[in-house]
């Protein structure tokens, strides 16, 4: 089964070339991470895999419905009028998994066992949305979990509990993770890949 | 296990309100002070030899003289804002909905608002008048038609109000539109609904008034407004402008309470 695939993908912002045929193809349970500066087009990669950008040059097969997403900017993907555990379990009860919510109350149990499944969405701090918003994209069906930057807001405890969380829950999941932090990329025993210049290459 | 905690997730919704400091007392004192004071000192400027607007003495007195025919006539333009708003917040909601939903009316829709915005919804009421007589069905109409523009637009762009980071986790998630719709609609567009329905019911008040004041009726505030100023009675003036004010800010406090629950101000 093909987990979404760029084939020599080119994105341009006006003058600029953000990706220069970049080609990428997650396999099934493999971990990559991919780091590089500010600007470098790492976020642009991860939405052009999940067809949230649209590439003007080369092959872009989507990641397949219901993969785990956690973006950058986490506020404005959170339903502020729903509890905790609807924003958890919402991929999985979209999906009609049996279970959603089960699965959905024991992820969030790991990742943040400090946050009432119960509260308002709207009630939590910037880590505390961005540990909502990576229990979602576990919760997420998908043979795949995409992670823009997903630690940046945690402290380092959470860090690096989240990080065991997410190295067990898994399983035979890919992950495409893009981070600053070399750190990650060993906890989570990622190939990294590092993206300069509109260029993808192994780091 | 599922169906359980679903009810008690429910039930554990929270308001999405952040309640915010309420306005002292003192602060809320001081504004009316003010108001008080300015409306004091705009009574004593004399415009062309009359005051422009009487005092709060005169215009007690006023309100006494007038005795109830006042409030039944705010009553009957009331009736009529309230009707027109009532008409017109349908035919907005239905022109909304159809405008704001499909996204390729949504542009061409939007030139269609910003000229009809610009015709102000008394320049109708003549073509009301020739169909439909002295009546208040045409005084009604106009306030709908007007209502329903402005509706229309508060809708449209509540059917857009969704946060590009909800919609893309649903579309990820491989909604529906119905179940996109569930998700986000009724949340994110109660804000701008309730803007438009709050302007809609101020500009129907207006209307209504300035409907009565081109095209006389048997009863209203309009009617009573221009007997005063035959009459030369600025203290009847300005106990009309008061209880018009009073009457919208009737009509719009509820509104205001609601918008600003939900937007936690």
């Amino acid at each position: 089964m093909t987990l979404g695939r760029l084939l020599r993908a080119t994105v341009r912002r006006g003058h600029s070339v953000v990706l220069d045929g970049v080609s990428l193809e997650p396999s099934p349970g493999e971990r990559l991470a991919v780091v590089g500066g500010n600007g470098a087009g790492k976020t642009t990669l991860l939405r052009l895999l999940l067809g949230l950008e649209r590439a003007c040059d080369g092959v872009v097969q989507v990641a397949p419905s219901g993969c785990g997403y956690v973006p950058q900017s986490v506020e404005d993907s959170l339903f502020p009028w729903r509890s905790v555990l609807s924003n958890v379990a919402m991929p999985a009860r979209l999906a009609r998994c049996a279970d959603a919510d089960a699965r959905a109350a024991s992820l969030l149990e790991l990742i943040a066992p400090t946050i009432d499944p119960r509260r308002s969405a709207s009630r939590l701090s910037g880590g505390e949305r961005q540990l909502v918003a990576i229990a979602r994209a576990l919760t997420a069906p998908g043979p795949m979990v995409l992670a823009d930057e997903p630690f940046s807001a945690l402290s380092p405890s959470a860090r690096d509990r989240v990080r065991r969380v997410l190295d067990q829950q898994l399983g035979r999941r890919a992950l495409v993770l893009v981070t600053h932090d070399r750190a990650d990329v060993t906890a989570l025993g990622a190939r990294a890949l590092e993206l300069t210049g509109g260029h993808l290459e192994a780091a | 296990m599922s169906s359980a905690a679903s009810r008690e997730e429910r039930e554990a919704l929270v308001d999405v309100a952040v309640p915010a400091p309420r306005p002292g007392a003192l602060a809320l004192g001081a504004v009316w002070l003010g108001v008080a004071a300015a409306w004091v000192g705009v009574a004593h400027l004399v415009v062309g030899g009359r005051p422009l607007i009487t005092g709060p003495v005169e215009t007690a007195r006023a309100f006494v003289e007038a005795g109830p025919a006042l409030w039944v006539d705010l009553a009957a333009t009331l009736a009529r804002a309230l009707a027109g708003l009532g008409l017109g917040f349908v035919a907005g909601v239905a022109l909304g909905l159809v405008t704001g939903g499909l996204a390729r009316l949504t542009k061409a829709a939007d030139g269609v608002l910003d000229f009809a915005r610009s015709v102000p919804p008394v320049l109708v009421l003549p073509l009301f008048l020739l169909t439909l007589g002295y009546s208040d069905a045409a005084r009604v109409l106009t306030v709908a038609t007007g209502v329903s523009v402005i509706v229309a637009a508060g809708v449209s762009t509540a059917m857009q109000a969704k946060a590009s980071g909800r919609r893309e986790q649903l579309r990820l998630a491989g909604a529906s539109w119905w179940q996109v719709l569930r998700w986000t609609q009724p949340f994110e567009a109660l804000p701008p609904l309730l803007v438009s329905t709050r302007v809609a019911a101020a500009m129907a008040i207006v209307i209504a008034t300035v409907t009565e004041l081109v095209a006389p009726a048997a009863s209203g505030i309009g009617v009573r407004v221009i007997g005063a100023q035959i009459a030369g009675n600025t203290g009847e003036l300005t106990a009309c402008l008061l209880a018009i004010g009073l009457a919208g800010w009737l009509v719009g406090w509820p509104l205001t309470r609601l918008h600003r629950r939900l937007r936690g101000a």
